[in-house]
């Protein structure tokens, strides 16, 4: 079933090319889904770290969003020019969810990264704060 | 014969993994939000998007990690093996999805401990003051 349906691709296109084609899209939504989800979601912590100063709040969370989105797909732009040769089915899906799972988690790990810092900068702006009305 | 059997290992053990991770995901952090909404003291806000914030972290590392761990070390030959493999692949990858879970909850229980006590110094100052 497979053979027959991958012989009459086999002369439109190789493997290679449709694990691009599979791997951009998925790679492209993936960042750009969790991108609008930490825009949306962050706006919290910028308020309560900036003062709900809203416009400086908009302009650095909009700034903050590009830098990600440049940084991810350019990432995983990159990482085309490192695929090896697929001659078969099987490595296909095998390449593509290795592709696909070392973004998604190189997304993760810079996720909890950010989640870090905001930490920090929240608990270093509470000490702050903390002082200054214990010394009012 | 070979091939094909490597393929249906593969079409069972991707959607058996990302499901579970979805689900495990979606029963912790519809409970996660009375930690977050105690620990950032009833403000809404903040708590949901902290919720929001891990839900999508604990999905990005998880999915990640199953869509990476794939390949199957073993030349699978005939179904037995496949069986085999298949159910200690996932049996490894659903406990690592639990102590991630367990991981999560420690980190919302330390979260409670730290606001209750930043609660307490609070109040014990301003009796003071």
């Amino acid at each position: 079933m497979f053979q027959k349906l991958l012989k009459v691709q086999y002369i439109i296109m190789s493997y290679n090319i449709i694990s691009y084609v599979i791997y951009l899209p998925i790679t492209a939504w993936i960042t750009i889904y969790v991108g609008k989800v930490c825009f949306v979601n962050g706006r919290a912590y910028l308020n309560q770290i900036l003062h709900n100063r809203s416009e400086l709040v908009n302009s650095i969370n909009s700034s903050l969003l590009l830098g990600y989105y440049l940084l991810n797909i350019g990432y995983a732009a990159t990482m085309l020019s490192f695929w090896p040769e697929i001659h078969d089915f099987q490595n296909l899906i095998l390449e593509l969810s290795r592709r696909i799972g070392l973004i998604i988690i190189s997304l993760g790990l810079m996720h909890y990264f950010n989640l870090t810092v905001t930490y920090l900068i929240s608990k270093k702006i509470n000490k702050q704060s903390q002082l200054k009305t214990s010394s009012s | 014969m070979n091939n094909q059997i490597i393929i249906i290992a593969y079409c069972i053990y991707l959607p058996v993994s990302i499901a579970l991770t979805f689900y495990v995901a979606k029963s912790l952090f519809k409970n996660s939000k009375v930690f977050m909404l105690d620990i950032f003291n009833g403000r809404e806000e903040i708590a949901f998007s902290t919720n929001k914030l891990f839900e999508v972290g604990f999905y990005l590392l998880n999915v990640g990690f199953a869509l990476l761990i794939l390949e199957f070390n073993v030349n699978l030959t005939d179904y037995q093996l496949m069986i085999e493999k298949l159910s200690s692949k996932i049996g490894g990858f659903s406990i690592y999805l639990g102590i991630m879970l367990f991981l999560n909850l420690y980190l919302f229980f330390r979260g409670k401990k730290k606001s209750k006590e930043n609660r307490n110094i609070h109040t014990v100052s301003q009796g003071i003051a």
